[in-house]
């Protein structure tokens, strides 16, 4: 209770040490708030300033006030500092684990697309070989050296070569497409869970770090489209990974992008509707965080609410 | 020793003060020994949250049984049906032996009860017949992705399709979907043979039921044991 317009604090504490009234003594624990000693025995005292009830540290002389929660130790911060430390890893590896699943999947989907060229180049390849081999004179020594790919590449009409085999689309290995589903599957899923993560975040945030996660997928892409179109054209899997790889590698990350840009908009809602599913309404509550955030009303604890 | 609970009014330090249940509210009364204010016993944050904590500890720990079961019985129940086509198939070439049992025993004594046990005991809060719909739904178009890529990827034994027929004779979406047509019927076979396990489930419910009524019944002693010391 204050009796008086508050004054200003003294310039130093032990100046009213000798007003301070003592109306009782502490039993229960209460550390210092500095020094972290056990307050337990000390007198509790009535401040004559603003009559607050106050503690005093017999060890450093610190004023603690008695109307706040005790303090009971400093490991509570200290696992807080060391929990955030750990999330805040979690979601660097999260991050950058992300990326490099697109990437990793878009790498493989590209190359095995390449497959089919590869294998079309290879046996054209082998035919002209042949067919050289067979053209040359009897008796005479072909040098190897003048049946290399790039030979045949170079004097071949590849346009023509390309639609004797059927045009562009019969050289894909469409097969490599299916890689898609399980690529969609993940992204989706890790969109869900970055959806639940990021909870601070609306949909235009969490589509900003979806764009950072695609980042990560283009820079690590890099790596693999430098090596395909730095390579020399000497063999038929290099001329395939040159043409087809790229293309591939930029639908499966574009794909993988999308799957991963629902799973950011729609994943908080999922888990929301499974949570509503898999859990009884009494055990909902603790989880009201991913309603909370949205601004709904926290799910209810009487029937179905999806 | 107590948490240090000092009363505002005259600063005596409540901590071994005990508390009794106020006859309004049922809140943790304290009155004072001295000044005789009133007041509610004051729990630490740390408590708080702990106390949070083992609640949300609970409800992620029947959130990872629920997906665990789903994932499990997910995984076991189109393989085990997948069995009862492959028996199916070993029957129709002759192959009868005292093995191919195990391929109707497992999935229909075994996985279809424990799915009815976990859909009646897991998913109370939903109407019986809508969680038994939907998770044969959810089945049906999981074991479909799995059909459409054995497709696609040229994979299908005859070994998975009924009458045992040859690869070679039928265009192979066609297979796959005769396939996955009878594939979806015995998992509807499982999925019949699920109702057997609805009594375990109600047993499993009721267990439940009552260890939580013990449990909030002990607490409740303890609670009035305190109060009254």
């Amino acid at each position: 209770m204050i009796d008086g317009p508050p004054t200003s604090p003294p310039a130093h504490p032990d100046a009213t040490g000798i007003a301070e009234q003592r109306v009782s003594s502490l039993v229960g624990d209460r550390m210092c708030i500095r020094c972290a000693y056990n307050l337990v025995g000390q007198p509790v005292l009535r401040e004559p300033h603003y009559n607050m009830l106050i503690v005093r540290c017999p060890e450093c002389a610190t004023v603690a006030s008695v109307q706040e929660y005790p303090l009971l130790g400093r490991w509570a911060n200290r696992w807080a500092a060391v929990a955030v430390g750990l999330w805040f890893l979690l979601m660097m590896g999260l991050w950058i684990g992300t990326g490099a699943m697109i990437f990793g999947f878009s790498v493989g989907i590209g190359e095995w697309a390449a497959e089919g060229m590869s294998d079309a180049l290879y046996n054209g390849h082998q035919q002209w070989s042949v067919q050289a081999a067979a053209a040359t004179q009897p008796g005479s020594r072909i040098q190897a050296s003048t049946l290399t790919f790039e030979n045949w590449w170079n004097s071949s009409d590849s346009r023509a070569f390309i639609a004797e085999q059927g045009g562009w689309l019969a050289l894909i290995n469409w097969e490599a497409l299916l890689l898609w589903i399980p690529l969609g599957i993940l992204s989706f899923a890790l969109g869900c869970v970055w959806a639940m993560m990021l909870l601070g975040q609306r949909i235009a945030g969490r589509l900003l770090w979806g764009g950072f996660i695609v980042a990560v997928a283009t820079a690590f892409s890099i790596i693999p489209l430098v090596d395909w179109i730095a390579r020399d054209a000497s063999s038929g899997r290099a001329i395939a990974y040159m043409t087809l790889s790229p293309i591939f590698l930029g639908m499966s990350v574009a794909f993988g992008t999308l799957c991963l840009g629902i799973g950011l908009v729609v994943g908080r809602n999922l888990i929301r509707w499974l949570l509503c599913l898999l859990l009884p309404p009494r055990l909902r509550s603790p989880l009201a965080m991913f309603w909370l955030a949205d601004g709904l009303e926290p799910p209810s604890t009487a029937g179905y609410v999806p | 020793m107590a948490i240090a609970h000092v009363c505002l009014g005259c600063g005596w330090d409540l901590a071994r003060v005990h508390p009794s249940p106020d006859p309004y509210y049922s809140l943790p009364l304290i009155i004072c020994p001295r000044c005789h204010k009133a007041t509610t016993r004051v729990r630490h944050p740390l408590w708080i949250a702990f106390r949070k904590f083992r609640r949300l500890d609970f409800t992620l720990t029947v959130l990872g049984l629920q997906i665990t079961m789903a994932t499990l019985l997910a995984i076991f129940t189109p393989f085990a049906s997948l069995g009862i086509v492959v028996g199916l198939t070993g029957a129709q070439r002759g192959a009868i032996d005292s093995e191919l049992w195990w391929y109707y025993f497992w999935p229909l004594c075994v996985v279809g009860p424990i799915t009815g046990a976990w859909l009646t005991a897991g998913f109370p809060h939903l109407v019986r017949w809508r969680t038994f719909l939907g998770w044969y739904a959810f089945l049906c178009a999981a074991t479909f992705i799995g059909w459409f890529w054995a497709a696609m990827g040229d994979g299908i034994s005859a070994r998975f399709t009924p009458m045992g027929m040859n690869p070679d004779r039928w265009p192979i979406l066609g297979l796959a979907l005769v396939g996955y047509l009878a594939h979806v019927a015995m998992m509807g076979a499982v999925m019949v043979s699920a109702i057997a396990g609805v009594p375990l489930g109600w047993g499993i419910q009721r267990l439940m039921g009552s260890i939580r009524t013990a449990l909030t019944r002990r607490r409740r002693v303890r609670f009035r044991l305190r109060s009254s010391a």
